[in-house]
């Protein structure tokens, strides 16, 4: 399975943005946040095709999203947009700052097309499985 | 000249506005990100309801962006919560209503019992709730936090190392023309900030023709296409690249043929382009922030704009984020002297983000209750942080429904600040102006504003831990 290096950023998008404000159990923010946007380029790299499904992989965690095409030339970025998602792949080290760095980590995205982008809750499950 | 800009409602308004149904209320502010915007006409439908409309629903938000104009027509809808909740079980499914006085007993107890309690958020709400929540935190013994520091906390951490030279948004459309977007999408994060402040406003002395916008980001965006220049900058370099334009400004030559990816002829015109500009602003967003260098980065794009104040006029300004996420700052320093991360546990205020920031106490695993007032942390901290959150008992206060609630114990629902609030209610822009905001509507029956909620919780915790309330 091929796999790609990327530089990952985290952000708003405006879609995400109305997401929030319609709601964040609605379906439009859960469309927003879950994906993984990526440089048509890399898109061929990977051998796959926007909609399909991705893992996205840090030093702090592993996420599964969809992979979109990025609107503009970013070869070597993937932005995934703000949400639970993405913090998936954050660490909690802030640089004594507080501030977690959420942009510019270094990411490997695998094509995952027997996974699933788990819902809120099934990510909560997950998180609570981890901890025991 | 006021075209193609992004993010407007383009519905058709007019027959909304027209009809002898509704109501209209001007110059509402939105409370959605830090503009403030001022202008907002919101219609609300009278008696005589139109056509499957009730009374009293807010059915257009003409001039705000597209968020704006979401927040103020999703004002009830399905993710409102209208009764409070205690939830248990082991995913918190398991939901019981109850009255807003059990619901405030149980969360004081909570907050009573804690020995590290995080009161955190505070940052879509008023600058009166703020006051309140300070109050909590101390009778509570709690870190109080607000939603900066994952924002633009390190500024402000910047701020104290160098100060800053700023103005306000009215100043910088007046003046200035020449206006640099350094890692940010305005576009996305605050659609209405070109149109009210900087690119497409005719300002006193400036025509909308005056002006030059640069854009300096790690990726291209919808923004990039709308200025005058766009410069690329390698993810994590742009401490780099500030510092190159500060070196050729002071007449230094860089022997290199580009620095953070971007080629020196760029270099080259952008300080060309700042240093003989008349009036120079660096709008800066979390791309500087939330990258590698975080607090040094916005150090050094301060010591540039002061650095540019020796040729030229220069400002620099945060685009800040939530609606009142400069109030909780104004107010935490005005109330103990610092802005953000505020540890009361020992009687008196100390502040050492790192130690005393919300995702750091989390992370340590030293938290042991969380209230989030105004905020989703559980949408926002990273999942490390997230993970605590789900072993200590989580409050949240929020007129809807979020991530965070979906892991808490304790619901606390109120009316939408700047929306459905009582009272004065007011929230600083983020150039630090103060504005009070309006009430449109009425709150769902029963229903309370954050302030009035947070100031029945002080009195339960006090009377829980024997505590004398200074008499406010």
């Amino acid at each position: 399975m091929p796999s790609l290096e990327v530089v990952l950023l985290t952000g708003r998008t405006r879609r995400q943005g109305v997401g929030l404000e319609v709601g964040k159990l609605s379906e439009i923010y859960f469309e927003a946040t879950t994906q993984i946007r990526l440089d048509p380029k890399d898109l061929e790299k990977l051998k796959i095709e926007p909609g399909d499904i991705v893992e996205v992989t840090t030093d702090h965690g592993t996420v599964v999203l969809r992979a979109e095409q990025a609107p503009r030339a970013s070869e070597g970025m993937g932005f995934i947009p703000y949400g639970p998602w993405a913090n998936c792949v954050i660490g909690g080290d802030t640089d004594s700052t507080g501030m977690p760095t959420m942009k510019g980590l270094k990411a490997t995205v695998t094509p995952a097309p027997d996974k699933q982008v788990l819902s809120l809750q099934e990510l909560f499950a997950e998180m609570r499985s981890a901890a025991k | 000249m006021l075209i193609e800009v992004q993010g407007m409602t383009t519905k058709d308004t007019d027959a909304i506005l027209a009809t002898p149904r509704t109501r209209i209320t001007k110059h509402v502010i939105c409370p959605f990100c830090g503009c403030l915007c001022d202008d907002i006409e919101v219609a609300v439908t009278m008696t005589g309801p139109l056509p499957r409309v009730p009374e009293g629903t807010i059915v257009e938000a003409l001039n705000a962006c597209r968020i704006g104009h979401t927040k103020f027509l999703k004002v009830r809808d399905e993710y409102r919560i209208y009764k409070p909740e205690l939830r248990s079980g082991s995913d918190k499914s398991e939901v019981k209503h109850v009255s807003i006085e059990e619901a405030v007993q149980a969360a004081a107890k909570i907050l009573a019992n804690a020995k590290r309690p995080v009161i955190y958020g505070l940052a879509s709400t008023s600058n009166e709730a703020n006051v309140k929540a300070l109050e909590l935190a101390e009778v509570s013994g709690a870190i109080v936090d607000n939603t900066s520091s994952v924002c633009h906390g390190p500024g402000i951490e910047a701020v104290q190392r160098v100060g800053i030279g700023t103005a306000t948004l009215g100043k910088i459309k007046n003046y200035s023309d020449l206006i640099i977007y350094w890692g940010c999408n305005p576009i996305a994060a605050h659609p209405r900030h070109t149109r009210r402040y900087s690119q497409f406003i005719e300002g006193l002395f400036r025509q909308v023709e005056d002006r030059k916008i640069y854009h300096i980001d790690v990726r291209p965006t919808r923004f990039s296409d709308q200025v005058t220049n766009f410069i690329q900058v390698e993810p994590n370099k742009d401490y780099e690249l500030l510092q190159a334009v500060r070196s050729l400004l002071r007449g230094h030559e860089l022997q290199a043929s580009e620095v953070a990816g971007v080629p020196m002829r760029q270099v080259r015109e952008l300080t060309a382009d700042l240093k003989n500009a008349q009036f120079t602003t660096i709008f800066f967003g979390l791309g500087l922030t939330q990258s590698h260098g975080k607090d040094h980065n916005i150090s050094v794009a301060i010591d540039l704009t002061a650095d540019l104040n020796h040729y030229t006029k220069a400002v620099i300004m945060p685009l800040r984020g939530h609606f009142n996420v400069t109030g909780s700052n104004h107010v935490s320093t005005w109330t103990y002297g610092y802005p953000f991360s505020v540890s009361l546990e020992h009687g008196a205020p100390y502040y050492m983000p790192g130690e005393t920031s919300a995702v750091d106490v989390l992370v340590r695993g030293e938290a042991d209750a969380f209230f989030a007032i105004a905020a989703d942390p559980a949408a926002s901290f990273p999942a490390s942080a997230v993970k605590q959150m789900l072993n200590i008992p989580v409050i949240v206060l929020d007129p809807k429904r979020c991530v965070t609630t979906e892991i808490a114990d304790v619901v606390l629902p109120s009316a939408y600040v700047g929306i459905e609030a009582d009272g004065v209610q007011t929230a600083y822009r983020m150039d630090g102006i103060p504005l009070q905001l309006s009430k449109i509507v009425d709150a769902p029956a029963g229903i309370k504003s954050d302030d009035q909620i947070l100031d029945m919780l002080v009195r339960e915790v006090c009377k829980l831990k024997g505590i004398k309330r200074y008499p406010y």
